[in-house]
């Protein structure tokens, strides 16, 4: 269903990017990495009010004519961006949300690994397990 | 000249859409005035151009007075380009429209102001559909028209030197021009123009031009225009317009903008004036002088129908803001009066206004259906909507739009309405945002003119070019009340977006409208920006993204830079940079053939913000961990290669550089040793340094790339010299620091030492001149060997020649140390902050505070001032050439002799000076765990001969002689020989014999059973002393008995002594400190050390020893048991006369003739000891210092000597050895009886025996008493002294002597008479007289025993029958 997956740090700077095979991976580091504009600009835009406990999926952030890109946020900071292909309208907005909060609890088994250190870059068999999962579609 | 303008008109192809969008563009320019700035000519300079070009563009608001009298703001747009496709859409918005052309030019001759007038006149074609008026400004000419002599260009310069030749610019006072010579102030404008309207309902084009038309009865030729100045034709103006002299009268425009001219060139400069005077003669010679050729006035052309202004340069252009506000009103009466026109007509038949590309779309068109109509009507009145926000009138404006809007939307006529709306917009944005117009640029000075203008700046402060900071803003829903109330027809900021929407919307619907929408996209953005509304800004620019235009590649790139500019203002620094990226791998896109690769760099540089990527590695270390290595990398890639593709290898490499030094965490294995291949061969081309590249064209500096990670230094060490190096402070001064009481604070002293360390303060010192050396542990991040060359180290402080190394290291994990040397070139403190290295091409200056994983930023080490170096060397023994001298020291190993014990070795040592500082000072010390006595004797050494050899100059040579004496301690009593005969030494240490046949006055021991019981052995606590006692005490009881109780002290004694006796080593250390040159001066020396150790092998001992009387009075033997315990044969010589010689391992009894020890010395120094044991000690000194044991030993007849400090003996012999204090002199019938003399008597006849006593002692002596008696030996060990019937006595035998003086003499006489012949003894002795009497000295003198002197050996007579 989606063609990259990424977990992007409080940083800003990615700790794990899937991309489908077959894609253009620069590409799509590109659209994941200005996807964060968006998420930047809706993450300020929102916590204006304080105890507000806002939705942690952010929507559509931008598309262009080939793909879509969808944000999630933790209340951590970690965002997540998953891209879609633009063609694919069979997606349901739905869909992507729970796909969002399936790859959020994969990342919480990761943060709840001890040895994990957090900011580090993600390396684990069984996130990538997951992700393959969460891709495919099941 | 005709023909060539209908060229120009007809060249132009008619084209539908707009040839690009300007992305400048916002809400603003609806409402200002576009004029057209242009440079003509090829002589202008085009900075002048620019500088005065900014002038211009400074006048952006004029305020005209309208003809109700209230004020009006009018906003102006300076274009410097501007395609006639986009004036063509005039009609369609009229603020496309180009009203007024401003040319700029510099003549240098007559054809360069022909050439200029010409392109001027033509550009007046080619706008004149729209154009109102125009200005041209010419340079290089004086107002009157003549050419301007600038310094450089002048004929007359360089002819006639000038006094005044720097004052070009007073020079060309009018005044002076017009005074002085009238006839050539030729007019430049000497040909009247005719203003003529063309009425604006005359033709369908509404927009009124005024024709420039030449005067039709020229009175002028080409040849003969010099002549008439006057020419005062007033040209006919429109009334309407009477504030705009568009009317060039020559003379009377002339006169205008001279007399402005100089009216302001006086204010500005009053001192000028002054100058004038004299430069009026100077001046008025040269140019008489010159006449010919400097003055020549030019001439424009004919047909040149426009207002110029002539300025000297661009300086001197004082009054040309006036001239612009003058030019600016001209066109708002113009454009004033065509609104009035258009809003008080009424056309039966409005005529249809359409977008340039709706043209054709309308032919055929029944034009006059009632849509048609209302079409016209309503296209007519958003024209007049459009003039009337130009005309400053905002809320008029909106009143026209929303009416217009009515009566489009119900034809449908989307484009027009989408066009009104957006009008709309601009004017509600107008009186919304007022501020919003500063961020286009061109307002910068707005708010000087502005002042109290409609919806005036009520803010202060500018807003950023960025966006996101815009301070100024309203916030939504907060709009000025005065704005509300101006119009209710304003639109609120929500509206105003929803409305840029539907318009974009609309326009999207027509292909040719795509700049259109564009632009409207741009200017809905700037309010959105202004709104802070980001997100939705983003959303517009998208959209601006899918519009499809076509567009050349060049204006491709310009439309994704403007993206990325936009992006960047609403702060998506990711987007912009993506765009830019874009737009620069646009300008290399291989279709394209011209590759712009300088372009693409230019633009490449500006991504990086967007990328987190600071080419300064500093602050990348600080902040990259927030990019995106990935795209990183990428874009540095990319950097690289434009780069290589410019030919700029130095910033190639220094990318590259950056690259793998700051990306390098990010790289895999494979990934660095590919980079760094590539880097090195990049290198190879250009290295890269440690200084700040340019880049041309831009100014942007590219930092420096410092390896700071490659290798990463763990540790760095700086190494204190050797002990042989080290520097000392002399010990004067240290006594100083250390002063006070040692009290131990961990609050003081740890913190302190912490601090120093923290600091990098080492705590040894450097000497200048030597070479001085650092460690540093380094570690290799690369999968590959990592060669550093050029390694050495950065300081700071006191001059320092660092030496260049080269260190390999190998591709693991492992610290690796290396060293970098480098020499103190002075001296203070050397501050050692970094170090430099060249790794892979790349030298970089790696500064330890800029490396995390050091804490300390830099180490300091104090460098003395130079100091001497001595080298040690040493040939062993006196006769040392030179060829057998071996160094020796700490490091070379210390001297070291074998000796056997008592031997003597000359060693001389050389201190070899080998550096270049004289050794002006020596001071040698000698250590050891010896005692201090044993030292001196061990080794001895002249002072005074190395001081006499100072100062020792750079290269040259000391020595110095020392005396190594094997000291042992020779005796050794213990020794269990048991095959040596002890008891007979013990025996015979007081034969019986030897009572009878002493010295002359020996003691006799009374009570010694006394003696031995007195206890005075339990004070003793010498085992050797007590043994010698215990063992004389036993001897006292005379017999071999001793030996059952000696044994078991003698075995302990062993035990204790077998080590030292059987080779030992002395070891000392000769530590010499010297110092010279700058070094002294400081109070600092260095200290060498030359560790001696001698090994002394046992050669004599003195196993037993004791004292048996001699046969002169004087003298008594000290025996001594000798034992050869060398492995060779000795020859021993033990008095000056006699030697023996002893195998090895032969022990041999030799007796030492001793004089006996005065009782002066003895009363003299024993009174210090304790008690009578004191005095073994002096005596056995006394002896030590009589005897000298000298022997040559083994088969180099080595010469040794002992002697017998040490020794001591019991007090049983204490009388042996000393003096007696008294001194016999005995006479029988008045001669001196001797030992041994015989005298002879006869019966009955008396014999005269005369005793003399002298007291021979120090102090006088009590009284004694004498004591006189006569025996006969029997020799056979009987002693009769029973001889009352054989003789008789006259005189006292006993009597007691009177107290003695020292030196008094006690004289006695008596007389002996035999009655039978025989041999007869007479014994003389002398004991205190009173035991009660004597204590007072014989106490102090041997206080255990009861003394007795007898006169020895005893006076024999020999009596013979009468």
């Amino acid at each position: 269903m989606a063609v990259c997956v990424s977990v992007i740090g409080k940083e800003n700077s990615p700790l794990y990017v899937w991309v489908g095979s077959g894609r253009e991976e620069l590409h799509l580091h590109y659209l994941a990495h200005t996807g964060l504009d968006v998420i930047q600009e809706k993450i300020t835009s929102v916590t204006k009010t304080p105890g507000d406990t806002r939705d942690l999926y952010l929507g559509l952030l931008y598309a262009t004519e080939e793909y879509k890109v969808f944000g999630y946020t933790t209340n951590t900071r970690i965002k997540f961006v998953i891209i879609t292909d633009a063609a694919n309208t069979t997606l349901r907005d739905n869909e992507i949300r729970m796909m969002f909060r399936r790859l959020h609890s994969l990342y919480t088994n990761v943060v709840c690994n001890p040895f994990y250190i957090p900011g580090h870059q993600i390396s684990s068999r069984e996130f990538d397990k997951g992700v393959a999962a969460l891709v495919a579609g099941n | 000249m005709r023909s060539s303008v209908s060229v120009i008109l007809s060249t132009p192809p008619p084209d539908t859409t707009m040839s690009y969008p300007d992305y400048t563009t916002s809400p603003h320019h609806h409402q200002t005035l576009l004029i057209l700035v242009r440079q003509v000519g090829s002589q202008l300079k085009s900075r002048s151009f620019h500088k005065l070009y900014e002038r211009i563009s400074r006048v952006g608001q004029v305020k005209v007075n309208d003809s109700s009298g209230s004020q009006r703001p009018v906003w102006v747009t300076y274009r410097r380009e501007y395609p006639v496709e986009n004036n063509d859409w005039g009609d369609f918005q009229t603020h496309r429209r180009v009203l007024g052309i401003i040319t700029i030019g510099q003549v240098g001759s007559q054809s360069d102001l022909n050439d200029i007038c010409k392109q001027h006149e033509s550009l007046k074609v080619k706008y004149s559909s729209t154009l109102y008026d125009s200005r041209c400004i010419i340079l290089g000419l004086n107002p009157d028209g003549t050419m301007y002599e600038a310094g450089s260009g002048g004929v007359s310069r360089s002819s006639s030197p000038d006094p005044n030749g720097g004052q070009e610019s007073s020079s060309i006072h009018p005044n002076v021009d017009s005074a002085g010579h009238p006839v050539i102030t030729v007019n430049g404008h000497a040909h009247p123009t005719h203003v003529k309207k063309v009425s604006s309902g005359s033709t369908d084009r509404d927009s009124g031009v005024y024709e420039t038309v030449g005067n039709d009865d020229k009175p002028i030729d080409s040849d003969s225009h010099s002549v008439s100045p006057q020419g005062h034709t007033e040209g006919s103006t429109d009334l309407k317009i009477d504030s705009n002299h568009v009317n060039g009268s020559d003379s009377g425009s002339e006169s205008t903008s001279e007399v402005g001219c100089c009216e302001d060139g006086k204010i500005d400069s009053p001192r000028d004036s002054a100058l004038d005077s004299t430069h009026d003669t100077s001046h008025s010679s040269i140019s008489t002088s010159n006449s010919h050729s400097s003055r020549v006035s030019l001439q424009p052309p004919s047909n040149f129908k426009t207002r110029a202004l002539f300025y000297p340069t661009g300086d001197h252009a004082v009054n040309i803001e006036s001239q612009l506000q003058e030019f600016v009103s001209s066109l708002f009466w113009v454009l004033e009066s065509k609104r009035l026109d258009k809003s008080q007509e009424k056309l039966e038949r409005p005529p249809l206004l359409c977008a340039p590309f709706e043209r054709k779309d309308f032919i055929g068109l029944d034009m006059d259906s009632r849509t048609n109509k209302k079409r016209c009507a309503g296209r007519l009145r958003k024209q007049l909507a459009d003039l009337t926000l130009q005309a400053g009138l905002p809320t008029e404006a909106i009143i026209h739009y929303s009416h217009a809007a009515d009566t489009l939307r119900n034809c449908n006529d989307w484009l027009w309405l989408a066009a009104c709306f957006e009008g709309l917009c601009a004017a509600s944005v107008v009186l919304l945002y007022p501020n919003l117009r500063r961020s286009c640029g061109l307002q910068r000075f707005a708010s000087l003119g502005v002042g109290g203008s409609a919806g005036g700046p009520g803010s202060v402060g500018g807003r950023g070019r960025n966006g996101s900071v815009n301070t100024n803003s309203l916030p939504t829903g907060l709009e000025p009340t005065v704005a509300r109330q101006s119009s209710k027809h304003c639109l609120s900021p929500d509206d105003i977006v929803d409305k840029y929407r539907e318009s974009i919307v609309h326009y999207s619907k027509y292909r040719n409208a795509g700049v259109v929408e564009t632009e409207a996209s741009i200017k809905a953005v700037h309010v959105l920006i202004e709104q802070r509304r980001y997100l939705m800004a983003a959303e517009f620019l998208s959209n601006v993204v899918f519009i499809n235009l076509q567009l050349s590649d060049e204006e491709k790139i310009a439309r994704f830079n403007a993206l990325a500019d936009l992006y960047h203002q609403i702060g998506f620094h990711r987007k912009a940079s993506f765009f830019r990226r874009v737009a620069a791998m646009r300008c290399v896109a291989p279709k394209d053939q011209q590759l712009d690769w300088g372009q693409c760099y230019r633009l490449l540089l500006q991504t990086l913000e967007g990328y987190k990527i600071c080419l300064d590695p500093l602050q990348f270390q600080k902040d990259g961990s927030q990019g995106w290595p990935s795209l990183q990398i990428q874009i540095l890639q990319e950097l690289v290669g434009t780069s290589r593709r410019m030919g700029q290898n130095a910033l190639c490499t220094r990318h590259q550089a950056f690259l793998v030094s700051a990306m390098l965490s990010h790289l895999s294995v494979n990934e660095r040793q590919e980079q760094s291949t590539m880097l090195e061969s990049l290198s190879a081309r250009s290295g890269s340094g440690p200084v700040p590249l340019v880049v041309q064209e831009t100014g942007i500096i590219i930092p420096p790339v410092n390896f700071l990670k490659i290798p990463i230094c763990r540790k760095l060490r700086l190494i204190s010299p050797t002990t042989g190096r080290k520097a000392e402070k002399k010990a004067s001064s240290i006594a100083e620091e250390d002063s006070g009481p040692f009290i131990f604070s961990p609050f003081t002293s740890l913190s302190n030492s912490n601090e120093r360390r923290s600091q990098g303060k080492v705590d040894f010192e450097w000497v200048e001149g030597d070479v001085c050396e650092v460690c540093l542990e380094l570690e290799n991040p690369m999968p590959f060997e990592l060669k550093i060359s050029n390694l050495m180290l950065i300081t700071e402080g006191v001059e320092f020649e660092a030496w260049a190394s080269t260190v390999l290291l190998r591709a693991d994990n492992e610290h690796q140390v290396a060293r970098v040397r480098g020499r103190p070139q002075g001296d203070g403190e050397l501050r050692v902050v970094g170090y430099s290295s060249t790794i892979m091409g790349v030298t970089s200056n790696c500064r330890f505070k800029f490396m995390p994983h050091l804490k300390t930023p830099q180490y300091t080490v104090t460098v003395v001032p130079g100091l001497p170096f001595i080298q040690i060397l040493t040939g062993e023994g006196s006769n040392g050439n030179i060829g057998n001298e071996r160094a020796i020291g700490e490091e070379c190993g210390g001297l070291q002799l074998a000796l056997s014990a008592g031997e003597t070795r000359e060693v001389s040592v050389v201190l070899h000076n080998v550096s270049s500082q004289p050794v002006e000072e020596v001071d040698i010390l000698l250590q050891s765990k010896m005692e201090k006595d044993m030292l001196n004797q061990v080794f001895q050494y002249s002072r005074e001969n190395i001081e006499a050899q100072l100062p020792i100059p750079p290269g040259g040579r000391a020595s110095l002689t020392l005396y190594v004496y094997a000291a042992s301690e020779f005796l050794c009593p213990g020794r269990p020989e048991e095959s040596l005969d002890t008891t007979s030494l013990l025996s015979g240490s007081e034969p019986p014999s030897l009572v009878s046949g002493g010295p002359s006055s020996l003691p006799s021991r009374q009570s010694a059973a006394t003696s031995s019981t007195r206890g005075t052995r339990t004070r003793r606590t010498d085992s050797s002393a007590s043994l010698l006692s215990s063992r004389s005490g036993s001897s006292a009881r005379s017999g071999s008995s001793s030996s059952t109780q000696a044994p078991s002290s003698v075995r302990t004694r062993t035990t204790l002594n077998t080590p030292g006796c059987n080779g030992r080593s002395l070891e000392a250390s000769l530590q010499m400190k010297y110092s010279g040159g700058c070094g002294l001066g400081a109070d600092y020396c260095r200290s060498a050390q030359v560790n001696v150790s001698v090994e002394v092998t046992p050669s004599l001992l003195v196993t037993r020893w004791d004292v048996l009387p001699a046969e002169l009075p004087h003298q008594c033997y000290v025996v001594l048991d000798l034992l050869n315990s060398a492995p060779h044969e000795m020859d021993l010589h033990y008095t000056p006369t006699k030697h023996i010689l002893i195998e090895a391992g032969d022990s041999c009894r030799v007796p030492v003739p001793v004089d006996r020890c005065p009782l002066v010395t003895l009363s003299q120094d024993g009174n210090e000891g304790e008690g009578g044991w004191g005095w073994s000690e002096v005596l056995g000194g006394h002896v030590a210092s009589l005897v000298e044991l000298r022997w040559t030993l083994g088969p180099n007849d080595a010469p040794g000597r002992a002697s017998l400090a040490g020794i001591t003996f019991p007090p049983a012999t204490h009388d042996l050895i000393t003096m007696a204090p008294i001194h016999w002199d005995v006479q029988v019938d008045g001669q001196d009886v001797v030992g041994g003399t015989e005298n002879s008597g006869a019966v009955g006849r008396p014999l005269e025996l005369q005793v003399g006593i002298t007291n021979t002692s120090g102090a006088s002596l009590p009284p004694l008493s004498l004591r006189i008696t006569a025996f006969q030996d029997h020799q056979n060990g009987h002693l009769n002294y029973r001889l009352d019937a054989k003789m008789t006595t006259t005189g006292a035998t006993k009597l007691t002597t009177p107290q003695l003086g020292e030196g008094e003499e006690f004289r006695h006489c008596c007389g002996l008479v035999f009655f039978t012949a025989g041999v007869y003894k007479v014994e003389v002795t002398c004991s205190p007289a009173s035991t009660l009497a004597q204590t007072s000295f014989y106490e102090n003198v041997t206080p255990t025993q009861q003394h007795a002197w007898k006169f020895a050996p005893p006076l024999e007579i020999t009596v013979a029958e009468a």
